[in-house]
């Protein structure tokens, strides 16, 4: 097999390749995408809550103090951490990421693997807020008396969150360990170090 | 160093490190990465039987936990609204949101009954016939929806909601709500129990 070449699998028939063509290129394409969008996502209102044709649209941080100042502290943390701190958590954390793959900067395989599949992880949770208004947008909803929806940022949010997912799904994670050649430690035999080269 | 024939190859899913071992593992056994420590296989007892099983669980508590109403809320005016998970979609699409209504819908609905109904498609097919090509495609689509599946946000995104509405009026928790909960723990224990590698094999010709 060369570089360039391709295989197929045994099992499912999807393409082998020896890293994924493009990966990195495709992964900076999508967090690009979601760092531009947050701007829209966090400056633009996320709900709209209007009680006897008063209108009140809350961004996702005002709507966070507003939680803070009503004595919801759990809840505003819950909401600070889901929908402002991973996402910019993620978009920072992906750009470090795939930038040290780049310019092969020296750092621990297991730590860069350990934080790649952390920022995976986090990433699912962002959508809480989405969730949250889905809901609420019905319970609110009493006609002319008040009405609870989704402001113009919902989309962008969602976005930002579709967009990390994606980026950090189509890296193919062989790369982190291709910055660091320790070639030693990717063959094991049975527990045992296998001396031999694949 | 000898191989044995019987001895196969082994990646781990989560940190690509390149392994050699020499048999599956038994009934309550599991095997791990000795890098990273993730799950490699788990000898599940009865893993077909398991499988069909809890597939049928999440079949049969999916239609109430997404359409009958989680929650009611009495207002203080003495208005009721009831709440289901395809409600609030509805309500998002119909105000103009679709493309926010679009991705709760993935996310809450849509993945999980994909999963659900390919694994119980999967699960009695094969005790009857030889794997497909149709097969493979389907468990390649569950294999690529699995962190799509977003109940367990969604049950805390229902706390959130609750807490932010507990001073506006009365609420009625209803059994939509158990429904749900009971189909995400499901849907949990099945994605954690689902051993992918165990069914590619069996979906190989």
């Amino acid at each position: 097999m060369n570089r360039v070449g391709s295989f197929q699998c045994l099992s499912c028939n999807g393409k082998l390749h020896l890293r994924t063509p493009n990966s990195l290129q495709a992964a900076w394409a999508w967090l690009a995408t979601a760092a531009v969008l947050i701007f829209p996502a966090n400056l633009y209102p996320i709900t709209l809550f209007t009680v006897f044709g008063n209108e009140k649209p809350d961004t996702i941080l005002s709507g966070t103090l507003t939680l803070v100042k009503m004595g919801m502290f759990p809840i505003a943390v819950i909401v600070f951490t889901a929908s402002i701190a991973v996402p910019i958590i993620k978009i920072v954390g992906l750009t470090y990421i795939y930038f040290s793959v780049q310019r092969h900067v020296k750092l621990s395989d297991k730590a860069r693997t350990r934080m790649f599949h952390f920022i995976e992880w986090i990433g699912r949770w962002s959508m809480m807020d989405l969730f949250v208004i889905s809901i609420m947008s019905v319970l609110m909803d009493l006609g002319h008396i008040s009405s609870f929806e989704a402001g113009p940022a919902t989309a962008a949010f969602g976005l930002v969150v579709f967009c990390t997912m994606v980026s950090s799904k189509v890296f193919d994670t062989r790369l982190l360990w291709d910055a660091e050649q320790a070639s030693e430690e990717h063959l094991y035999h049975s527990g045992q170090r296998n001396k031999s080269k694949l | 160093m000898e191989r044995d024939p019987h001895d196969f190859m082994v990646i781990c899913p989560h940190c690509d490190l390149v392994m050699q071992m020499h048999e599956h593992c038994f009934a309550g056994q599991k095997a791990s990465c000795p890098r990273c420590h993730s799950k490699l296989e788990t000898g599940w007892v009865h893993s077909e039987t398991m499988l069909l099983l809890l597939t049928l669980t999440g079949l049969f508590f999916y239609i109430p936990a997404n359409f009958y109403p989680m929650m009611a809320v009495e207002m203080k005016a003495g208005m009721i609204t009831n709440a289901s998970v395809f409600d609030g979609i509805f309500h998002l699409f119909t105000k103009g949101q679709w493309f926010t209504a679009l991705l709760v819908f993935f996310c809450s609905m849509l993945t999980p009954a994909l999963i659900i109904f390919v694994l119980l498609y999967l699960s009695i097919t094969l005790k009857y016939m030889q794997p497909r090509r149709h097969h493979q495609e389907l468990f390649r689509v569950v294999c690529h929806l699995d962190s799509w599946v977003m109940l367990d946000v969604y049950l805390i995104s229902f706390c959130v909601a609750m807490f932010k509405m507990k001073d506006l009026g009365v609420l009625h928790p209803n059994w939509g709500l158990l429904a749900l909960i009971c189909l995400a723990v499901t849907m949990i224990y099945l994605m954690c129990q689902l051993d992918k590698r165990q069914i590619w094999e069996k979906l190989r010709h």
